[in-house]
């Protein structure tokens, strides 16, 4: 089969069984930043930083 | 959940090996660090005597911080080479795969790639996984926005489907948004379909791997239940132009020596370089679904370099994360000029800084912290280098005249002592950690015939030096590109996701220019200022200056294919390989493709068109 015969069957072939099984499994979302002050302080010392360093206006 | 709300997985108890293992890892971090402590040390107590001889000021100190964290940075990189310099002196036999085999699953995720180049991989890698033995389904994963490729995505899938007879073990789902990335497209797999497989093995568009390497990996995950993703060391393969060469003969001539350094030192909590990897499922999802961070990008929103950040959360659950440089037979291509490296560095730039954000994240090991340190540093460290040259050039101008009668009524002038000793002894230094890794390699190639499959010794030698002459000179425009890129992050520009520009070649000298002129408009201005106000250091800048002077023929030629004879590696002999495979089936794909729109052209003309089964 080639490209042009490829594209003519595409669009019928398309369907779930292209799709890989279905086996969920469970995946906790992670804690990757404290909450509260320590974040905001990380959160405002990078924020200052961009606004320090936003003069460069760099392209 | 663990302390400090951290979700903690029930990760497997570690064996004796492992814990013999995590001790010679801190011997060695004990060594590397010390080493760099001494090198920094030492660097920044040169620097200060020959300073000394006008009085030290306040840009002295300054230089000597920058000069202390700077070749700190550079002893740390020459300490890892020596570190994986002695070969491994236990070579544990690989057993192979325990039957029944274990489901496992091979992820391609892709976004807006090339689908024949794509496709044609996976057909390889099929052909070779059949060859040996693995049953393996294979899953792509595409996040492709444009609807025109992504139905260019599904008629190539079709042949995919038709020349494997991949129904219903190789599989293609497009997501309807492609949140988080390619960190969200994994993850969006493994909620849905990760059950159904025990390990998974992450690759990119552009990754090629051998079937027995799939089995090998496998072997070494039933092996070890605590391990919980095993790294191979890619080698580029299909380079065409100098600074590609370079790459490719870099990664296979001297990566391995890195990479056995880093394995020592970080040990059980090793590196996740986001594909040519495998997974074990079960503690990919309990350890590896990345949130986003609050506040907006560069800095929050989706975690742009993802994978050091899974391995990390993968140690904090208790997995073991390892690398393996003896793993033979993963490949991947590399960018082709300093344009394509650069875009691609941009986007690990702004990834490495985001993890400034979390450097205290909850419950991580120490050493996973200093991983992301190392990152963010990789990419700071030409700010500083740049901010030496700086420090350097105030420190003369300010330096006071020197007084040649510094008493009353003195008969003889007393001149300053001469400090070009230090300053040679510290210049010397640190061209000696960035050579000798890379001499130490080469000897020991030498010796143990390694560089037989680089042509031999002579030949191998010559590519070295030709590599260390090369990477020198394009160091100042690396900086300078780091640098922009760096300060963009830090002005608060997110440089998004651009696709990869894959198979990108030769420039021409009009976008050399367009790329390079600023770096040569910069390093002129800076020449002329120095020239103006401190002419003793022109000289000391020329290494800096004049390849940024040269930029644009640097960007331009470098992307040509010159010095063919050099940089010869032994994954250049693709007989045999699922490379030479992967070239065989895209050669008759793109030549039906072409055939195929031939006759389309003839169609429109009134013919019929003919197309060929």
């Amino acid at each position: 089969m080639n490209m042009e015969a490829a594209a003519l069957n595409a669009t019928a072939v398309e369907a779930t069984h292209w799709e890989p099984p279905m086996a969920p499994m469970d995946m906790p979302r992670q804690i990757l930043e404290r909450d509260g002050s320590a974040r905001q302080g990380a959160s405002a010392s990078l924020g200052w930083m961009s606004r320090f360093a936003s003069f460069l206006h760099l392209a | 959940m663990g302390e400090d709300g951290v979700r903690m997985s029930t990760g497997p108890v570690g064996s004796q090996a492992r814990q013999d293992d995590v001790r010679r890892a801190r011997l060695y971090r004990v060594i590397a660090l010390g080493f760099s402590a001494v090198a920094a040390t030492t660097a920044t107590v040169l620097l200060l005597e020959a300073a000394v001889a006008d009085g030290n000021d306040v840009w002295d100190y300054a230089r000597a911080s920058l000069i202390f964290l700077t070749t700190a940075w550079l002893s740390w990189g020459a300490a890892q080479a020596l570190l994986g310099l002695p070969g491994r002196t236990r070579q544990p036999a690989v057993a192979d795969i325990v039957m029944p085999q274990p489901r496992t699953v091979v992820l391609v995720p892709i976004c807006n790639e090339d689908p024949v180049a794509t496709f044609a991989r996976i057909a390889a890698m099929d052909a070779s996984l059949l060859a040996s033995g693995v049953a393996t389904d294979i899953a792509v994963l595409s996040d492709t926005r444009d609807e025109d490729a992504a139905a260019h995505e599904r008629n190539t899938f079709v042949r995919l489907l038709e020349e494997t007879s991949g129904h219903g073990r190789i599989f293609y789902r497009r997501r309807q948004d492609n949140r988080g990335r390619k960190a969200g497209n994994i993850e969006d797999f493994i909620r849905n379909s990760g059950a159904a497989y025990e390990f998974a093995v992450i690759l990119d568009a552009d990754s090629l791997m051998e079937g027995a390497t799939i089995r090998r990996m496998i072997a070494q995950m039933q092996a070890d239940p605590s391990l919980g993703l095993l790294q191979t060391l890619p080698k580029i393969v299909g380079a065409g132009s100098l600074f590609g060469r370079a790459m490719q003969f870099a990664a296979s001539f001297f990566s391995p020596v890195f990479a056995r350094g880093l394995a020592r030192m970080q040990g059980d909590t090793g590196p996740f370089w986001g594909h040519n990897a495998i997974i074990r499922t079960e503690a990919f999802a309990q350890s590896c679904a990345l949130p986003p961070l609050s506040g907006l990008p560069p800095f929050g929103g989706h975690i742009l370099s993802h994978d050091y950040v899974e391995a990390a959360l993968l140690a904090r659950g208790g997995w073991s994360v390892q690398v393996d440089e003896t793993i033979p037979g993963s490949f991947e291509e590399g960018p082709e000029n300093v344009l394509s490296f650069a875009k691609r560095d941009r986007r690990w730039c702004q990834g490495n800084l985001q993890h400034i954000r979390l450097l205290t994240a909850p419950g991580l090991r120490a050493w996973s912290r200093f991983v992301f340190v190392q990152g963010i540093f990789a990419y700071i460290v030409s700010l500083l280098w740049g901010l030496f040259l700086l420090a350097s050039i105030a420190a003369t101008v300010m330096a006071p005249a020197p007084d040649y009668f510094p008493e009353p009524y003195q008969l003889f002038p007393v001149f300053p002592s001469d400090r070009t000793q230090q300053i040679i002894a510290l210049g010397m230094g640190i061209v000696g950690l960035l050579v000798v890794p890379k001499l130490g390699i080469l000897i020991q190639a030498i010796v143990t015939r390694r560089a037989d499959g680089f042509g031999g010794g002579a030949l191998a030698a010559a590519s070295v030096l030709v590599e260390l002459l090369l990477s020198s000179l394009m160091a100042p425009v690396m900086l300078m590109y780091q640098s922009k890129a760096v300060l963009q992050v830090l002005s608060g520009r997110d440089g998004g996701w651009p696709a990869n520009q894959r198979g990108e070649g030769s420039l021409t000298l009009g976008q050399g220019l367009r790329a390079g002129l600023w770096i040569s408009v910069f390093g002129a201005v800076a020449l002329l200022g120095v020239w103006q106000i401190a002419p003793a250091l022109v000289l000391w800048l020329m290494p800096v200056s004049l390849p940024m002077l040269a930029a644009p023929l640097l960007i331009t030629y470098s992307s040509r294919d010159i010095f063919g004879g050099l940089f010869r590696t032994p994954e250049e002999d693709e007989r045999g390989t699922v490379v030479a495979t992967y070239r065989a089936i895209h050669a008759r794909w793109t030549s039906a493709t072409a055939t195929t729109t031939s006759a389309a052209g003839d169609a429109d003309a009134g013919e019929p068109a003919n197309v060929a089964a």
